[in-house]
């Protein structure tokens, strides 16, 4: 039974490790969970298997949200799912996986971002900083 | 102590399920849904809803799904929408629905113009052979809507 509820809790996230700049990537995510829809019952007893899916899936680019999805029922067992971001800077890419009851999971991956001249494009320039006032 | 709650809602439950008065809960509040036969005007009431008797626009999304499904437990789609992700021109909310599933509501896509094109796909459970629908709520307004039909040789209990 633990073993099962650990399986629940096994992500994936694959992001491309560096793009070039005004790129689009595919960013692909996979959950391995049971995504119990509370219909199935149990042949013998008839007890219903209790309701237990993921519920919502938020991408995050430098902490600010890019994407959501929402989930019913309907979304099959270990879902996965493939889409797109446009590459602007380089950064960090969250992936979190809420729960029904609340629980959550995340991954992060980074990306970099080059330039045409092969200058990596950062989130924020620190070529003329003075004081921190520049960078915030 | 959860074990005897469990106990408590199955007592309850299987005493329902034998007089025959299954509990419909399409908003799905509850944890435990009871298999329901699948409701057609209900998934027209909610395509309505989210419509709201707005001109549909041709062209704008392309839905991609197999015409034969082997397993209906997990049916790959994928969708993509005609539209420049600029000012305005971005698709907020996508609607996956289908239409012969109990519940039909399967997934909502919010999206932004950073996410530089709106081309996502997933994987679905379909119970019986149905058309599958697709409804863009763009950033000004207007909506697209597409179907496809897809035979399933063996359904998913969902």
């Amino acid at each position: 039974m633990a073993n099962e509820e650990r399986k629940n809790w096994r992500r994936r996230l694959k992001v491309p490790k560096s793009a070039l700049e005004g790129e689009v990537i595919t960013i692909k995510t996979m959950a391995e969970h049971i995504m119990e829809p509370g219909v199935r019952r149990d042949p013998e007893t008839g007890v219903i298997y209790p309701k237990k899916i993921i519920d919502m899936v938020i991408c995050r680019f430098n902490g600010k949200q890019i994407y959501r999805s929402q989930w019913y029922s309907g979304v099959s067992a270990n879902p996965f799912m493939s889409f797109k971001m446009k590459a602007v800077t380089s950064g960090l890419v969250e992936v979190e996986w809420v729960d029904d009851y609340g629980q959550s999971s995340y991954k992060k991956a980074v990306l970099v971002v080059y330039d045409n001249e092969g200058k990596e494009i950062l989130p924020i320039k620190i070529d003329n900083v003075k004081s921190i006032k520049d960078i915030m | 102590m959860s074990g005897f709650f469990i106990a408590l809602c199955s007592k309850s439950a299987t005493a329902e399920y034998k007089a025959g008065q299954p509990f419909r809960d399409r908003f799905q509040t509850y944890r435990q849904t009871f298999r329901i036969e699948p409701d057609p005007e209900e998934a027209k009431r909610i395509v309505k809803n989210i419509i709201k008797g707005r001109e549909i626009r041709d062209n704008l999304i392309n839905l991609k799904a197999p015409d034969i499904a082997e397993n209906g437990n997990t049916v790959p789609i994928s969708f993509s929408v005609n539209c420049s992700m600029e000012n305005n021109d971005f698709p907020k909310t996508i609607h996956i629905l289908v239409l012969d599933n109990p519940f039909p509501e399967i997934a909502k896509f919010y999206f932004t113009p950073a996410s530089g094109e709106a081309d996502v796909s997933i994987r679905i459970r379909m119970r019986t052979s149905s058309n599958i629908v697709a409804i863009v709520e763009m950033a000004d307004g207007t909506v697209g809507e597409t179907r496809s039909y897809v035979d399933v040789m063996i359904g998913a209990c969902s």
